[in-house]
C-alpha cells in the first residue's frame, strides 16, 4: 500500500473519531457551529481520500459533505432520520476505511447514495438556518462569469510556463483559474486553504499568486471581510467540469470562479531557462526555487554529502562513483528548478573537478554558501524555518532579513508555548517502554554496588558512584516518565464509543437514556485501555439493560424519564479509579440472593446472615443474574464473573454500591500502568516477596491486641474496621511471626497481609512467570532486582481468592472484599 | 522595537491581532514576530493591510505548522504594494 494511503487511514481514523460524537450531538440539537465544524471534518476526509486516491470512500464523503452543506446553508431541512442517515452513512465509512487497510477500495453501496441523495433533495428550506441563497435554484451552478480586472492577469514565470507546457505534451490538461470572492466569503464558513487543497487533489497547482490590491490598511481592515483575489494553473487528467465541481458550493454572484483552458500557444514563448552563472546570492525575483523549506533542506543536505563524497573518494572508487554522482546531481537540479539540468550538464564532462563545480553551483543557487563546508548546516535550517516575509523582494521598504543570532532568538521565541504532536509507531512505542524499563533495572543495580563498596571500605569510591548514581537516577527517572507520557492514553480513548453505543441500545430498548463522560483525560496504559472496554461494555449494557428503567416507570417514581449512565475517571496515586454509574432501579439483593440460594451456591441457612456487601459480591458469581427475563442486550445472566476476572488480570479491583430505587455504581481500580511496577518488598519469614504498590492501601502497625477472631478467623481492628488477615501459610511456604507487633500490609482488596517487615518500595519489570511455575497462581510474576536476585511478586487478587475460597471450604460465607 | 504576537494567524484571533497591533505599533514598533504558528487566507490579508498602513514594518511568522500554502504567498508572490 502506498504512503499516501497508510497516512490516509490514520488521519481517517482520527477524523471518523471525532465526527461521531458530533453526529450524537446534533440529536440534541442542531446548530450551526454544530454543522460548521462536521462539515470541516468531513470536508477534510474527503480531501483526504481524494489526495490518497481512494476513490469509494471520496465518493461517499462527498456525498455527505454536499447534505451537511445544504445543511448549513439553510437549503436542506434537518428531518427526523437525519442523525441516523449520517450514522449509517458514516459507519458504512468506517467499513470502507477497514477494507481498504486490507487492500480494497470498495464503492459505496448504491442504495446509500440513493438515500443520501433522496434526503438531500426534498428541500423545503429551513427557518433556523434558511438565512440566505433560499432564493437560488434548485441545481446549483458554477457561475464562470470573468470576475477579475485585467490587471490582475500576470505572465506566468518561466520555469512555470515551461512545467505547464511539458505536461501539455504529455496530454495532460492545463487550466488557468481566477478565485475572485466576494466580501462575506470568510462569513460563509468557506476555507480557501480546503479549496485548495481539493484543488491540489486534482492535480498539479503552479504558479499561484495572491492579489491584495483591494485589501485596506489594517485599521480600515475588518478582519472578516475578504478582499483577496487569487490566480493559479492547474495541471491535471481531469476535465473542466469536474475542475469547476470542486466550487459548487462556493459559487455564487458574489463568489465569482473563472476556469479558462490554456492552449500551447499561450504558453509556447517561454524561452529556455538560462542559467545564471552562481553568484553566491539566492535567485533573483521570477527566478522562484520550485522547493518548500523542507525539501530545500533535503536537497542541500544531499548536495553536500555528494560535496564531501567527491571530496573524499579514492581514485580506485572514483570511476564508479563519478557517473553516480552525476545522476544524482542532475536529479537535485531538475528538482531545483525544471530545466535547470540541462543547463548545468550540457557540455560538461563528469571528472570529479567539474562534478565539485556543479555541486558548487547547485549550493549557490540555493542560496548556501559553497565554501561553508558541513559543519555550517545548523545554521541553514535557521534560514528557511523562520523566513523573513519580505526576504527576496528588493525595493521594498522593511526588508527583514533576520541575523543568525536573531534568528535564533526568534526561533526560540516561536518554539516556546508550540505543542506539536506527532504519531509514534506501535512497535517503538514498545521498544522504548522495553528499554526505559531495562534502564531502570540497570540503574536499580548501583545501589547495590555502592553498598559492596562501602562494606569493602572503599568509602571514598562509594561516595563516587553515589553521586553517579543519583545523577542517573535523576535522568533515568526523567527518560521514563517521557516514555510513559508516550506510553499512556487518555481514557477518553475508551470512553469515546460508548455514546453512540448508548444511543443505539436505548433506541432498541425504548427508554429514554442520557451518557456523561468525565474525567477522560485521566491517562492510563495503552494496554489495559484495549483491555477495558469490554468489561466497561459489560457494565453500560447492563446499567441500560437491567438498571435503567423504562420512562413510564420512571415518571411513577418521581424520576426524570431519561435515565443517566455516567463513566468517570480518577487518578489516584498508582491508580486510576473508574466508576460505572447509573440512577436506575438498584441491584435487588433479595432476589440474586435467592438465585445464589436456588442454584445452590449458598446454602439457605447461610444467607441470613449475609450483609447487603456479601451479598451484593454475589453478582459477581458465574451464571447469576437479578434480572429475571434474559434479553438480547445484556445476555443470559453471565458476565460479571467475566468482568471481574479480566479486571483482575489487568491487576484491578472491581466493587460495587447499590441502592434500591438509586442506582448502582461499579468502581473499579485500575493500575496506572502495567508496564513497570512499583513493588513494596516485604519480609515474610525467611522470604522476600513484592506487592505491586498500586494495590497497597497503606502499610500499619497493630498491637496485638488488635488482632481478634471472627469466626474462626484472624482479623485486625484498624480505627476501628475489621480488616480480615490474609493467612499466608495459604500459598507461602512462611508464615509471619505472631509474636508481639504486626506490620500489616492493607490492600485495596479489603484485606491485610501481615509481614514480618517492610523493606521498602523499588521499582521493577514484572515478567510472568514461565514453565512449571506458571501454576504457581498467587505470583503475579518475579523482577530482576537491582543485585540481580530473583523478587518473587504476589497477585494480591489471587491472595485474596485463595483466602475465600478457603473460608468457603470451611463452610463459612462470602467475606465482603470492600 | 520588537511586538511579539503569540496567537495564530488564523480567522478566529485576527480582531485581537488587529487590535495589539494597531495598539503597539503606535508606539513606534518597527518589526512583528509571530511566534504561533499557523496561517490562512485571511492572517495572509492581515499581513497585507499591516504592511499597508506601516510600509516600513518587518514581519516574521514561523516557518512551520498549518498554512504552508500561504506562507509560500508570503515569500515574494504577493501583489501588494501597489
Amino acid at each position: 500500500m502506498s504512503d499516501l494511503k497508510n497516512i490516509f487511514l490514520e488521519e481517517a481514523e482520527d477524523l471518523l473519531v471525532q465526527i461521531e460524537p458530533l453526529i450524537l450531538d446534533l440529536e440534541k440539537k442542531v446548530t450551526p457551529e454544530l454543522l460548521d465544524e462536521l462539515f470541516r471534518l468531513v470536508h477534510t476526509l474527503k480531501g483526504s481520500a481524494g489526495i490518497a486516491g481512494v476513490k469509494g470512500i471520496s465518493k461517499l464523503t462527498h456525498r455527505l459533505e454536499d447534505l451537511l452543506d445544504g445543511l448549513r446553508d439553510g437549503e436542506i431541512e434537518a428531518r427526523p432520520g437525519l442523525v441516523d442517515l449520517l450514522l449509517i452513512g458514516f459507519d458504512y465509512i468506517k467499513a470502507m476505511v477497514a477494507d481498504l487497510a486490507g487492500g480494497q477500495d470498495l464503492p459505496p453501496p448504491e442504495e446509500l447514495l440513493e438515500e443520501i441523495a433522496a434526503y438531500i433533495h426534498r428541500r423545503p428550506p429551513a427557518p433556523r438556518f434558511a438565512e440566505k441563497k433560499t432564493e437560488q435554484p434548485e441545481e446549483v451552478t458554477v457561475p464562470l462569469q470573468a470576475a477579475v480586472p485585467e490587471s490582475v492577469e500576470h505572465a506566468a514565470p518561466d520555469e512555470v510556463r515551461r512545467l505547464l507546457r511539458d505536461e501539455l505534451y504529455r496530454g495532460k490538461n492545463v487550466y488557468h483559474l481566477t478565485l475572485d470572492f466576494g466580501l462575506n466569503f470568510f462569513r460563509q464558513g468557506h476555507n480557501l486553504g480546503y479549496l485548495l487543497e481539493d484543488l491540489a487533489s486534482l492535480g498539479t497547482i503552479a504558479g499561484l499568486k495572491a492579489d491584495g490590491r483591494r485589501v485596506p490598511a489594517l485599521s480600515l481592515l475588518n478582519p472578516e471581510d475578504y478582499h483577496l483575489v487569487f490566480t493559479l494553473y492547474l495541471v491535471t487528467e481531469e476535465d473542466r467540469e469536474t475542475v469547476e465541481e470542486t466550487f459548487v458550493f462556493v459559487s455564487s454572484d458574489e463568489n465569482k470562479v473563472m476556469v479558462r483552458p490554456v492552449g500551447e500557444e499561450e504558453l509556447s514563448e517561454a524561452p529556455f531557462l538560462e542559467f545564471q552563472a552562481p553568484t553566491g546570492k539566492p535567485p533573483a525575483s521570477g527566478q522562484a526555487l520550485s522547493l518548500s523549506g523542507q525539501e530545500l533542506l533535503g536537497v542541500v543536505e544531499v548536495l553536500r554529502q555528494q560535496e564531501k563524497a567527491l571530496r573524499l573518494a579514492d581514485e580506485e572508487v572514483l570511476p564508479g562513483l563519478l557517473p553516480v554522482v552525476q545522476r544524482v546531481l542532475e536529479q537535485l537540479a531538475g528538482r531545483i528548478s525544471p530545466g535547470l539540468e540541462q543547463s548545468l550538464f550540457h557540455a560538461r564532462g563528469e571528472g570529479r573537478e567539474q562534478l565539485l563545480k556543479i555541486t558548487g553551483e547547485l549550493l549557490a543557487v540555493l542560496g548556501s554558501d559553497v565554501q561553508a563546508g558541513p559543519e555550517q548546516l545548523p545554521d541553514i535550517p535557521a534560514i528557511s524555518c523562520f523566513k523573513p516575509i519580505n526576504a527576496g523582494k528588493p525595493g521594498v521598504s522593511g526588508l527583514a532579513v533576520s541575523s543568525p543570532e536573531e534568528r535564533r532568538k526568534s526561533n526560540k521565541i516561536s518554539g516556546e508555548g508550540r505543542q506539536v504532536a506527532f504519531k509514534v509507531r506501535r512497535e517503538t512505542a514498545d521498544a522504548l517502554m522495553n528499554l526505559s524499563g531495562e534502564l531502570i533495572i540497570a540503574k536499580n543495580s548501583l545501589p547495590y554496588l555502592v553498598k559492596k563498596l562501602e562494606m569493602l571500605r572503599m568509602d571514598e569510591q562509594a561516595r563516587e558512584l553515589k553521586e553517579r548514581c543519583l545523577y542517573l537516577d535523576r535522568i533515568a527517572r526523567e527518560i521514563h516518565e517521557r516514555v510513559m507520557d508516550i506510553w499512556l492514553l487518555p481514557v477518553q480513548e475508551v470512553f469515546g464509543r460508548f455514546p453512540r453505543f448508548v444511543r443505539d441500545q436505548a433506541k432498541i430498548l425504548d427508554k429514554k437514556v442520557e451518557i456523561i463522560t468525565d474525567g477522560g483525560e485521566t491517562r492510563l496504559d495503552r494496554n489495559i485501555i484495549e483491555d477495558i472496554y469490554e468489561p466497561l461494555l459489560h457494565l453500560v449494557r447492563n446499567a441500560l439493560d437491567h438498571g435503567i428503567e423504562e420512562p413510564e416507570e420512571r415518571l411513577k417514581t418521581g424520576k426524570d424519564p431519561v435515565g443517566v449512565i455516567r463513566l468517570a475517571a480518577q487518578r489516584q496515586g498508582e491508580r486510576v479509579v473508574i466508576r460505572v454509574s447509573d440512577d436506575g432501579r438498584g441491584i435487588d439483593v433479595d432476589t440474586l440472593t435467592e438465585k445464589a440460594v436456588s442454584s445452590g451456591v449458598v446454602s439457605r441457612e447461610e444467607a441470613p446472615g449475609m450483609t447487603t456487601q456479601e451479598k451484593l459480591r454475589l453478582i459477581f458469581l458465574p451464571g447469576l443474574s437479578s434480572k429475571e427475563d434474559i434479553t438480547d442486550l445484556s445476555g443470559r445472566g453471565v458476565g460479571m464473573d467475566a468482568v471481574e476476572k479480566t479486571i483482575g488480570r489487568l491487576g484491578g479491583t472491581i466493587q460495587v454500591e447499590s441502592t434500591p430505587g438509586g442506582g448502582t455504581t461499579f468502581i473499579i481500580g485500575l493500575p496506572f500502568t502495567m508496564a513497570t511496577s512499583e513493588v513494596l518488598m516485604v519480609r515474610v519469614g525467611d522470604g522476600t516477596y513484592g506487592i505491586p504498590l498500586s494495590a497497597v492501601r497503606e502499610t500499619v502497625r497493630v498491637e496485638e491486641k488488635d488482632i481478634r477472631t471472627v469466626r474462626g478467623r484472624p482479623v485486625a481492628l484498624l480505627r476501628g474496621e475489621i480488616v480480615p488477615l490474609l493467612e499466608s501459610r495459604l500459598y507461602l511456604e512462611a508464615t509471619a511471626s505472631r509474636q508481639g507487633e504486626k506490620a500489616l500490609v492493607v490492600l485495596w482488596q479489603g484485606a491485610a497481609l501481615p509481614v514480618d517487615a517492610v523493606l521498602g518500595k523499588e521499582a521493577v519489570i514484572v515478567k510472568p512467570l514461565a514453565g512449571e511455575l506458571k501454576k504457581l497462581a498467587v505470583f503475579m510474576g518475579a523482577a530482576v532486582l537491582g543485585d540481580g536476585r530473583v523478587l518473587l511478586v504476589l497477585d494480591p487478587n489471587e491472595m485474596v481468592r485463595l483466602f475465600i475460597n478457603a473460608r468457603n471450604k470451611e463452610g463459612t460465607c462470602c467475606a465482603g472484599r470492600n | 522595537m520588537l511586538v511579539e504576537i503569540d496567537l495564530p494567524l488564523l480567522l478566529p484571533n485576527l480582531t485581537e491581532i488587529k487590535e495589539r497591533l494597531l495598539a503597539q505599533l503606535s508606539g513606534g514598533a518597527h518589526r512583528v514576530v509571530f511566534t504561533a504558528p499557523g496561517l490562512d487566507a485571511a492572517g495572509l490579508q492581515l499581513i497585507i493591510a499591516l504592511r499597508k498602513e506601516f510600509p516600513g514594518i518587518e514581519v516574521e511568522i514561523p516557518q512551520e505548522g498549518p498554512g504552508e500554502v500561504f506562507r509560500a504567498f508570503l515569500k515574494e508572490r504577493v501583489v501588494a504594494d501597489v
